[in-house]
């Protein structure tokens, strides 16, 4: 995760550095998943340029890159302006109260595929801080004080994106009613009542989105969805979808459910799914490894150094520390070599990978190994229905395990 | 008679919008207004008095300027600086806003417990009990009966008429001084007519006129009165002024006394003028002080809310707004607490606030001047030609002004 005020003004050079201006704002699209779309560079001449954002290639500490080749785009429609549209604009909530003012904006990133979208804002102090660069300095005051830093954060999720282009950032709750959340649970909240939101507006749109919207989604909701829908549309959105993440989703259901499903799905792919389903019949209980490293969210990098201290033992796999919030739900990961590449008084939260991708009792080994090899990790984990963790699934066991069954 | 009907209804609908034009005019006056303009006749008499027509012109035009933003936008200056220029410039800005705004409680406190001292009631006993009153007043009732106390408080500036009638000036001189400039032009009378309009044109006065007029949540429609009641606020409060100044000329100057404040203005008016003269020239330090505790932390508490979006009306109950209206109560009390603490230097913090609020406002103005000049924000309420001359005009003579008054006053001491 990073924040807008950590994006603004960096300067931005193509990736055979040559530069091009500085970022100033962002184009995001005003809906459910408010996707980052566009960047908008302030050229020397003072002129903007917006560039989509699949010419970005890397967002480094200092720069961002772009790659050479990249066109400049205009403004499409439902598409609004972060600086001119959501930072600094006043919240009210449904009843027109005002509740404060958008201090910073966060922005959540999916490694993998490249995209970017507004999880939700900062509304606190720390979100006016970060402008300062002050944004640790308070930090033994608080210790001090013994005051509880406070979350404050809204999700995406609460706020009406419709009225954004009248110029206003509406609730959708009474202020009284606003859950403030731990920026690290902002994608997940989103993606909780996106659920809701998906299973009606999935109707509405046409296939091809749909199952793009499915497959952006984390397996939970996936799972939540599909056992929710009437057969035929599920049938339709799985022969979109990719294979694995089909035979995937189909293991997690009950057998009558899934043969339902499948009757509805065209003969080719069928066989192609019912062939994969049949070599996917042992699932990966067996082989789970239960001594990993798991921290809670609240720690920096140095308390986190502690935590694991304690927990580490020679046979520990040790490769990925895993992240949970109060409810032991896994919420995000990061490598244990990063412990060494922040400052100690850095929160955990700026470090994590939220986007974790993970296994299910349910999951076949086959689609394990696939996993693994398509996200290029070493170890997932496996959770359970409550996304509590219950172990991890290394890719020697995995590997080892299936040779040995042939 | 139609003109007669036509009249009345004109009076009506003027009478509908008064209040935030005259309010924050005659809180301009504060008890450091009184100050400044009491220690600023007794050195240099009716020369002064030049200084009021340019001042009420600096005053009207930007008044007029701020309350017309607020009404087309709906908007303060809080709300439109954070708007349009992020979160950095609004902690600046909020920032030297609040510090100076502190220092001005902090005088106005101090004008009224010297006020008190002149009616020999115990500073321990009343001033606490005044604060409690303002508090609980400003924290209770609504927009509208707190704007009716303040119009109500208004008519005791007739004090400085009575006591500037006492002191039977030679009006024909008056007239004369307030056209056609006798100053020595000297460093020093320059620099006494730069804290003149300093304490007149103040940052914060814009700040609340913009705040307060959009509380009061006029229509645009209203607009042409609202610019009218904002121009009759500016030439009364300074008329008030005038008679203050006349005041003091004729007792004080012309008997060559020195005072440093008001309230031994007050005590140098009555061997002169009379006992009555005194008590009321005291009386109205006493409402000014009171006045300008209430409006200018009310300044701040609203600005507060904008700069950060928090709920910030008079008509918004207590519960509702706590941020607002804790705001308004820790200023008075930081004031409070300032002011009981002997070391403290009044004079030396005055000096620097004075300084800090003539530098700040023409970076004030310059964000007046852009507001009221966009097109997207006021459409066809722009400025008129006329109007950003004028402004621009302000801007530089203050600028100028404070500098030279800023850097003069540190040189010499």
């Amino acid at each position: 995760m990073l924040y807008f005020s950590e994006l603004k003004g960096k300067k931005a050079y193509t990736d055979n550095h040559k530069y091009i201006g500085r970022l100033t704002d962002v184009i995001f699209r005003a809906q459910e998943t408010p996707n980052i779309t566009k960047l908008v560079l302030r050229k020397q001449d003072g002129t903007d340029e917006m560039v989509p954002i699949e010419y970005l290639d890397e967002i480094k500490n200092d720069v961002v890159v772009m790659k050479k080749d990249f066109v400049p785009s205009q403004l499409s429609e439902n598409e609004l302006f972060l600086v001119r549209n959501l930072l600094d604009k006043q919240i009210i909530d449904v009843e027109g109260n005002k509740v404060v003012r958008v201090n910073d904006v966060a922005i959540q990133d999916k490694d993998e595929r490249k995209s970017y979208y507004i999880a939700g804002v900062d509304i606190g102090l720390r979100g006016i801080l970060r402008w300062f660069h002050l944004e640790h300095a308070t930090e033994p005051i608080y210790k001090l004080l013994r005051m509880q830093d406070h979350p404050h954060f809204l999700s995406w999720s609460q706020i009406q994106p419709l009225e954004l282009a009248a110029g206003k950032v509406k609730l959708k709750m009474r202020q009284e009613k606003l859950s403030r959340i731990h920026p690290e649970e902002l994608a997940d909240y989103l993606e909780q009542t996106t659920i809701r939101n998906v299973r009606s507006i999935l109707d509405t749109l046409d296939k091809n989105t749909a199952a793009n919207v499915i497959s952006n989604l984390n397996i939970n909701y996936q799972q939540a969805i599909f056992k929710r829908f009437s057969p035929q549309k599920a049938a339709t959105i799985i022969e979109i979808i990719d294979s694995d993440e089909a035979v995937d989703i189909l293991s997690s259901l009950s057998m009558a459910r899934r043969e339902e499903i499948l009757q509805l799905v065209s003969f080719e792919k069928r066989n192609e799914l019912v062939e994969l389903l049949s070599i996917s019949k042992t699932p990966i209980g067996g082989i789970i490894f239960p001594d990993y490293l798991s921290i809670s969210l609240e720690n920096t990098i140095k308390s986190a150094k502690g935590a694991i201290t304690k927990q580490i033992t020679k046979k520990t796999f040790s490769d990925y520390v895993y992240v949970v919030n109060s409810q032991c739900q896994l919420i995000g990961v990061f490598g244990l070599n990063e412990l060494f590449l922040y400052k100690d008084v850095t929160p955990i939260v700026e470090v994590i990978e939220q986007d974790v991708e993970v296994l299910h009792l349910s999951t076949p080994k086959e689609i394990a190994l696939k996993k693994m090899l398509r996200f290029k990790v070493i170890a997932l984990p496996v959770i359970s229905a409550h996304k509590k963790i219950l172990g991890v699934v290394r890719i020697d066991d995995l590997t080892n395990d299936i040779l040995e069954h042939l | 008679m139609k003109w007669l009907s036509s009249l009345k209804l004109k009076l009506i609908l003027i009478m509908a919008v008064v209040g935030p034009g005259l309010i924050t005019a005659f809180a301009d006056n504060d008890a450091g207004g009184v100050a400044t303009y009491s220690v600023a006749a007794s050195k240099f008499g009716y020369s002064m008095l030049t200084t009021l027509i340019p001042i009420t012109i600096v005053l009207l035009v930007t008044q007029e300027i701020g309350s017309r933003v607020a009404i087309v936008t709906g908007k303060g200056l809080g709300d439109l600086i954070r708007e349009k220029y992020g979160i950095r410039i609004s902690v600046l800005v909020f920032g030297v806003l609040y510090f100076v705004n502190i220092v001005v409680i902090v005088q106005n406190l101090g004008g009224l417990k010297d006020a008190l001292h002149l009616f020999n009631l115990s500073e321990i006993i009343f001033l606490p009990l005044l604060i409690g009153f303002l508090i609980l007043f400003i924290a209770k009732a609504s927009y509208s009966r707190v704007e009716k106390i303040f119009l109500f408080l208004i008519v005791f500036y007739f004090a400085y008429f009575f006591s500037a009638i006492l002191a039977k000036p030679d009006w024909g001189e008056v007239a004369r001084s307030i056209i056609i400039p006798s100053g020595p032009f000297n460093f020093d009378y320059l620099y006494t007519a730069v804290a003149v309009l300093g304490t007149t044109v103040t940052a914060w006065g814009q700040f609340f006129i913009n705040s307060y007029v959009k509380d009061k949540k006029l229509t645009i429609d209203k607009l042409p009165y609202n610019k009218w009641e904002v121009y009759i606020g500016a030439i009364l409060t300074d008329l008030f002024s005038l008679f203050m100044m006349v005041a003091v000329t004729v007792t004080i100057f012309s008997h060559g006394i020195t005072i440093t404040n008001a309230a031994e203005a007050a005590m140098a008016i009555k061997p002169f003028a009379g006992e009555l003269a005194g008590a009321l020239f005291g009386a109205g330090l006493l409402v000014a002080g009171f006045i300008g505790a209430a409006i200018v932390p009310l300044a701040t508490a609203y600005a507060f809310s904008e700069f950060f979006g928090f709920e910030g009306s008079l008509d918004v109950s207590f519960s509702k707004s706590r941020l607002f209206y804790g705001f308004f109560i820790f200023q008075i009390l930081l004031g409070f607490i300032i002011i009981i603490i002997p070391a403290v230097s009044l004079f030396k913090i005055t000096l620097y606030a004075d300084f800090l609020n003539g530098i700040f406002l023409p970076i004030i103005f310059f964000f007046l001047y852009k507001f009221s000049n966009s097109e997207s924000l006021m459409g066809k309420y722009k400025n008129s030609k006329l109007q950003n001359f004028l402004l621009i005009t302000c801007a530089i003579v203050i600028t100028i002004a404070s500098l030279v008054g800023g850097f003069g006053k540190i040189l010499h001491g």
